[in-house]
């Protein structure tokens, strides 16, 4: 693997780093499953950062399409959804749910986020849950500052893993999966608390600092708690291969049931993954003079 | 009835003090705190189904501000009713309430535990206000039952625990954080009242709550002074149960140098996550009793 590689080098090309959680079918449903609970969050987001109705707009690291789909609902028949996602069977399912939804103004590209070229301004880039497996977020980020017209709007929702921990500190099973699963994302290179960072990650990329808040859904129901396991069971091949032990977890196939017993007779909530949304508008010219003037 | 079955509790309850007090600058930090938080609040009150024309009781109304934004949502058709047991912030309270032009308020000066209404409410509401009861659980079952049956309960309260697991790298306003959660700690106050919310209304009697976690976060000297602000008004408190607060240095500049901290740091900081949680009274006949055996599971 050239993750290491392209961490310490980071100027090199990043186009051969995986996706830690794999692109197997049930990892495509996790993300489905996932894009139901969290998608209000992304929408109340989206219209917060003043995507509307006629945008032209892209969609990065589209995996199968529920961003896509929803920016395609907010911006309507008159706008327009780039989305770019690098595993072609990742975009023939978003492209089959696409049509299924209905929806005539969603293309992919399959291409790596680092390659992303228009010869047409974009009113927005948005992304949800990707900068977080990128070796270069900045580098990312500052490509595609250049895509968006000036006045126009970067709009983007990582997690901070880190929030999660203290609220299920009464729950010994859960904190324990949730050891596991922190330890994959770390030593697969992924930085899952990503979100926090955006204020830096967006000014180090030339943008001003971003308005930020953190959500999380709470829940107590099968969906909510299955996708702590989910999240184990896509991320089984990178422990594996970082040595991270899954034993203490117990029998796998019993896990989302034992999960469930401890949360009930807690009487507790858990949460799916906390998201930080950041957003910023890139500077205008009018905009770019009016500080310089304020500087003097 | 609803005397009755808290008269065993209430000696004990009406003697605990609001812990961050009732001065002035307690005032002025609960307003720049509402102005952060009302979007949030205002979120949970229209998915509970608050809206125009609804009768709304807001428990410990502090400053008004719930109460005001109720007042926005229910209209001029609407009525809010607010209960705080401090005259003075009830007077102040009632000034912003005029100087807004709402015609649709009251405030009554009592104590949450001792709440009679003639009529049921539509709703009944509170922001950081269990956090601070002995009791939580029997002053939701007694409003519920102030309530009509289909009715909305919905409550917002803070869970420290995730400001406190983020933010390494900020010596000082690390510290900060720690010593005001351990003055309200020794003070008897929950804070994890939050996520507590999913058990209390389930013990109340009440079906499992809908809930959801919202943190704010800001790097402006505003926002980050809003938690040094805290500090302040625990001063009395810190004292009383003998935590130091010297390894802050002079308290006066303190504000100053956390956003001296924050800003060259170049991060964001977090406020207490707010967590909201509510739930539909049963609009069966009298399920104030709930038992928590038959009640409903989703």
């Amino acid at each position: 693997m050239m993750l290491t590689h392209t961490l310490n080098r980071r100027t090199t090309k990043q186009t051969v780093t995986g996706y830690t959680l794999g692109y197997t079918d049930s990892e495509q449903e996790r993300l489905i499953r996932q894009a139901a609970i969290i998608g209000p969050v992304t929408e109340r987001f989206f219209r917060q950062a003043g995507i509307r109705l006629g945008q032209r707009v892209l969609d990065l690291g589209s995996g199968t399409g529920d961003v896509a789909i929803l920016v395609a609902q907010l911006v309507g028949p008159s706008g327009e959804v780039v989305g770019i996602e690098r595993d072609a069977n990742s975009i023939a399912q978003a492209q089959a749910r696409v049509a299924e939804a209905g929806l005539r103004n969603v293309s992919f590209i399959n291409t790596d986020v680092n390659n992303v070229t228009d010869d047409q301004l974009f009113d927005a880039a948005v992304g949800r849950l990707i900068l977080q497996f990128l070796p270069d977020p900045i580098g990312v980020l500052r490509s595609i500052y250049r895509l968006v017209r000036p006045g126009g709007v970067l709009a983007f929702q990582e997690p901070s893993l880190a929030s999660l921990f203290p609220l299920g500190a009464q729950l010994p099973l859960w904190s324990q999966v949730h050891r596991v699963i922190r330890e994959t994302f770390l030593r697969s290179g992924v930085n899952p608390d990503t979100g926090l960072t955006l204020h830096r990650i967006f000014q180090e990329a030339g943008l001003p600092a971003p308005i930020m808040h953190l959500e999380m859904p709470l829940g107590s129901d099968t969906e909510f708690v299955r996708w702590t396991p989910d999240l184990v069971n896509s991320l089984l091949p990178s422990s594996e291969k970082y040595n991270v032990s899954l034993n203490e977890l117990g029998d796998l196939t019993t896990l989302p049931d034992r999960l469930c017993a401890e949360i009930t007779a807690a009487k507790a909530v858990v949460s799916v993954v906390p998201l930080v949304s950041a957003w910023s508008r890139k500077p205008t010219l009018q905009m770019k003079e009016r500080n310089v003037k304020r500087l003097r | 009835m609803l005397k009755d079955s808290v008269d065993s509790r209430t000696h004990r309850q009406t003697t605990n003090e609001y812990a961050l007090g009732y001065n002035d600058a307690e005032h002025e930090r609960l307003i720049r705190q509402a102005a952060i938080v009302a979007p949030i609040t205002e979120r949970l009150f229209r998915e509970a189904g608050i809206g125009p024309g609804q009768r709304v009781l807001d428990l410990g109304s502090g400053m008004g501000d719930v109460a005001m934004l109720l007042a926005r949502l229910v209209g001029p058709s609407g009525e809010v009713v607010g209960v705080e047991r401090d005259a003075n912030s009830i007077a102040r309270a009632k000034a912003r309430v005029a100087a807004a032009r709402l015609h649709n308020v009251s405030l009554v000066n009592t104590d949450v535990n001792n709440v009679i209404a003639d009529e049921p409410f539509d709703a009944a509401v509170g922001r950081f206000i269990l956090m601070f009861l002995p009791d939580p659980v029997s002053v939701l079952r007694s409003v519920s039952r102030l309530v009509r049956p289909g009715g909305v309960l919905a409550f917002q309260e803070p869970s420290w625990a995730p400001m406190l697991a983020l933010g390494s790298g900020l010596p000082l306003w690390s510290r900060t954080r720690h010593l005001i959660h351990e003055i309200l700690m020794r003070s008897g106050t929950n804070r994890e009242m939050g996520m507590a919310l999913y058990r209390v209304f389930q013990d109340a009697g009440l079906s499992a709550p809908k809930m959801h976690l919202e943190m704010p976060l800001g790097s402006d000297t505003g926002f980050v002074r809003l938690t040094s602000d805290i500090l302040c008004s625990l001063r009395p408190l810190a004292e009383q149960h003998g935590v130091s607060l010297k390894e802050l240095g002079d308290l006066d500049t303190l504000p100053e140098r956390i956003c001296t901290e924050v800003t060259t740091t170049n991060t964001v900081v977090s406020l207490i996550a707010v967590v909201g949680a509510w739930s539909r009274k049963s609009s069966t006949a009298d399920s104030s009793r709930g038992d928590p055996r038959t009640k409903q599971r989703n």
